[in-house]
């Protein structure tokens, strides 16, 4: 036999020796995974999202409690929606539901401006939307046909458990003319919120535009928005007092991952400060009251500072530029000032200028401090105190 | 084994140490703040209440000045009616600081007013929004309807002071020279006004031109230098006049003997005058008793010694003189002395005047081709020119040494003479409001 015979038999044989017992290759075949898949209509598929949004409403109901202090009407409201989500399912046709979807945001929104707690945001504007309004429906059907004008918004508004009142007022003279308007503006927040919109009543409708009297004040919205949102953010410090108040160790596990996230110490800084602090914690477990941790790292210091200093109002001009004041105060562990801010010392002018420089720095501190500053928990200890040292010579007619 | 016990002794030493250290750190976080922010302080001042009918009018007018003169200064910055949350239902109503905070208003003005008859009284409470607290005390003004502007100016002075700390400038005058007619021939008039050109009265006719009017420390008498026409200034024509305000009459004022006598300027006690003399061509300082009509030569130099202007305790006297062959500014004690030169910088100064603070002296300067109104320390140091133009000139202080008042013309054959006020900052430079051209301000000092 020539070589090349011998080299392509030799070469065979592996081959086939290597197929047969399949060095390093995983011959089993793949396992199947049985998934059962069933079709279901398309109302059924509105009834479970119907189901899921629901049970939503939970949390959601709880807040319009809040807001009904200001409109006796509103406290009725959340108690029927309550029991009546079930009723969607069942009775009310799924498109139904949510064409007053919309309406409800805008009201919300509009009485957030009057109503200074605006923590309602746009998830649970819809979620009130689609549970509440199914009951509602049936109610408002009857009730606009005889009283056409009156009686009209007033049930619309109803779902709304805020808009009440405002509604009443505007939409009486004017219902044929406004039906133009509403309908356009009633059309775009529809497909801000809920697109899928396809079945809608005429007699839905007509309650719709006379709610749009309401879009009308929704353009207020607007601007008030943003109010809204800056207290939303209010709620978080809230979870911190508690947390430590009730176990120090857990509040530093917890607490310091988003808070201590805009001081930017670094991680390892933190880490190493949160083992410190859990060390010490454990070793003293029942002698310290709040927990103390590391001094303050030059970033949570340079932190707190140019917060203060955003809002220290130096009068270049005046003779209280020429004073010094160290002014002293206490913080709540969720970084608010606790009490009152006190004149330490103060010098380098008369008094009246001292007394004009104290009350500069103090409303620095006052009005910067807003939902509280950001300091870290973990290290309560070391800013519970402060002794601020406001010192404008360095800005003084420069 | 010496070092593992080491170890463990330090190890033991520092884990005993811990808990006491982490007391030990257990005293107030110390921060020093150096930088901050210089913007108008925002004010909220609903209108005050009326509590009587038809008062209203009256309330909403002696607002509306409150918040000018608070605004004009650029040190407050007025919150719009229109972003209001809720305006107090009454005087006496507690006050929604959390309404207010909402808006960022720092400073919140409530107050009310009524009128009987002629009488106005207004009463207004200062709060301090982001503490929760009154600044100061209410406070009642009493007044006439026609003085009803003096009203809200003190009302007005009253929240600049306990905000500020320093004293107010709303409540004052100014006499200045009113001039009309063409740039060649132009007829002068001594002429007083509110701080902010209201309520203007002339004080002497057209038959004469006057000049550098200055008031006495008190605001009741002024002293400037008449012209009579047909006569000239060099001609030994011009004359020290002193006015009494109240009764509007001149009469002119016995100074030593010369061939000329001017820049006069009162002394703090407003009882003599300090003014510049020439004799045989040379210019000195010297001062008279009004009440003896005894007088004194304050300089002796062979230079020009002018511009005299008593510092606020009396003491000194900073003026201008070119005997370092420029002119510029010096310091000597009042009742005579060497003099120290205090302006160091390029160009020339002048017409320097001491601050009623005592802190600074204003002058005009003279550099380049371009006139500066400058303040400096009254050592000298810290020079800060506030404003440049084609002529600036003739600085003269508000009250509380905050503002200064100077005179500003305008280039070419059509250009006046305007009065403007900037802040001693440098900022918020106005022009206030004359029926002509103004010049040769002179402030004058709080009304009584």
């Amino acid at each position: 036999m020539s070589p090349g015979t011998l080299i392509s038999a030799a070469g065979h044989a592996v081959l086939i020796t290597w197929l047969l017992f399949g060095w390093g290759l995983n011959a089993r075949p793949m396992e199947f995974e049985d998934i059962s898949v069933e079709l279901i209509s398309a109302e059924e598929f509105d009834r479970l999202t119907g189901a899921t949004q629901v049970v939503e409403p939970g949390p959601v109901v709880e807040t319009p409690p809040v807001v009904a202090p200001a409109d006796p009407v509103a406290p009725e409201t959340p108690t029927e929606t309550e029991p009546t989500p079930p009723e969607p399912v069942e009775e009310a046709a799924p498109a139904v539901p949510e064409p007053p979807a919309p309406v409800v945001e805008a009201a919300p929104a509009e009485e957030l401006p009057t109503v200074p707690e605006p923590p309602a945001p746009a998830p649970e504007a819809e979620v009130i939307a689609t549970a509440p309004e199914a009951p509602v429906v049936p109610d408002t059907a009857p009730a606009p046909p005889p009283p056409v004008i009156s009686s009209a918004p007033l049930r619309s508004v109803r779902p709304q458990p805020r808009p009440a009142p405002r509604v009443a007022p505007d939409p009486v003279a004017p219902p044929p003319p406004d039906a133009a308007i509403s309908e356009d503006i009633a059309t775009a927040t529809v497909e801000s919120d809920t697109a899928p919109e396809v079945e809608t009543d005429p007699v839905e409708e007509t309650t719709a535009p006379e709610e749009s009297g309401d879009v009308l004040l929704s353009e207020a919205n607007e601007t008030e928005e943003p109010a809204s949102s800056a207290p939303a953010s209010s709620v978080r410090p809230a979870a911190r007092p508690a947390s430590l108040r009730s176990a120090a160790a857990e509040a530093e596990a917890e607490d310091p991952a988003p808070e201590t996230a805009p001081a930017e110490t670094g991680t390892v800084e933190d880490a190493t400060a949160d083992a410190i602090a859990a060390a010490v914690a454990e070793a003293a477990a029942a002698d310290t009251p709040a927990p103390s941790g590391p001094p303050l790292t030059a970033t949570e210091r340079d932190g707190f500072r140019i917060a203060v200093q955003n809002c220290w109002n130096v009068d270049v001009g005046s003779a209280a530029a020429n004073v010094t004041v160290v002014v002293g105060f206490n913080l709540t562990p969720d970084g608010k000032v606790d009490g009152a801010v006190r004149l330490l010392e103060g010098t380098g002018g008369p008094q009246p200028a001292v007394e004009s420089a104290f009350q500069a720095a103090r409303r620095a501190i006052l009005r910067c401090q807003s939902d509280g500053y950001d300091l870290p928990p973990e290290k309560y200890d070391q800013w519970r105190r402060v002794e601020m040292t406001f010192d404008p010579s360095g800005m003084r007619l420069r | 084994m010496i070092l593992k016990r080491l170890c463990t002794a330090l190890a033991l030493a520092l884990v005993a140490l811990t808990p006491v250290s982490a007391t030990a750190q257990g005293g107030p976080l110390r921060i020093t703040i150096t930088d901050g922010v210089v913007e108008p302080l925002p004010f909220a001042i609903p209108t005050f209440e009326a509590e009587t009918a038809g008062s209203e009018q009256m309330a909403a007018q002696i607002t509306q000045l409150v918040a000018d003169d608070l605004a004009g200064t650029g040190l407050f910055r007025q919150i719009p009616a229109s972003a209001f949350i809720s305006t107090p239902e009454s005087f006496a109503a507690p006050v929604a600081y959390a309404d207010w905070r909402a808006i960022n208003a720092q400073a919140l003005i409530v107050g009310a007013v009524s009128v009987n008859g002629t009488q106005v009284t207004v009463k207004f409470r200062l709060y301090d929004v982001f503490s929760g607290a009154e600044l100061g005390e209410g406070l009642l003004l009493n007044g006439t309807t026609d003085g009803w502007r003096r009203i809200a100016h003190k009302v007005a002075d009253q929240v600049y002071s306990r905000i500020t700390g320093e004293g107010g400038y709303f409540d004052s005058r100014v006499v200045f020279v009113a001039e009309s007619g063409p740039k060649d021939a132009r007829l002068k008039r001594l002429a007083i006004m509110d701080y902010d050109g209201a309520n203007l009265q002339y004080l002497t006719g057209s038959d004469a031109i006057v000049f550098g009017p200055q008031f006495s420390p008190r605001g009741d008498r002024v002293l400037y230098t008449s012209l009579p026409a047909g006569t000239s200034f060099g001609g030994g024509g011009a004359r020290i006049n002193i006015l009494d305000v109240a009764a509007v009459a001149p009469r002119p004022v016995t100074l030593a003997p010369g061939e000329m006598t001017f820049s006069p300027r009162f002394s703090r006690d407003g009882g003599s005058v300090i003014y510049s003399l020439t004799t045989g061509g040379n210019t000195d300082i010297w001062r008279t008793d009004l009440a003896t009509g005894s007088h004194q030569q304050l300089t002796t130099a062979p230079s020009i010694e002018t511009s005299p202007s008593l510092s606020p305790d009396g003491t000194q006297i900073v003026f201008e003189s070119d005997r370092s062959g420029t002119q510029q500014l010096y310091v000597m004690p009042a009742s005579g002395g060497e003099p120290r030169r205090i302006s160091f910088g390029e160009g020339r100064y002048g017409s320097p005047v001491w601050s009623p603070r005592g802190d600074l002296i204003a002058f005009t300067k003279q550099n380049a081709g371009r006139f500066h109104i400058g303040v400096m320390r009254t050592d000298g140091s810290e020079e800060r020119l506030l404003t440049a133009s084609f002529l600036d000139e003739g600085p003269t202080w508000a009250p509380n040494g905050r503002v200064l008042m100077f005179t500003r013309e305008t280039q070419g054959a059509d250009g006046a003479p305007a009065l403007y006020t900037v802040d001693v900052s440098g900022r918020n430079l106005r022009r206030v409001n004359t029926p002509g051209p103004a010049s040769d301000a002179s402030w004058g000092p709080l009304n009584p």
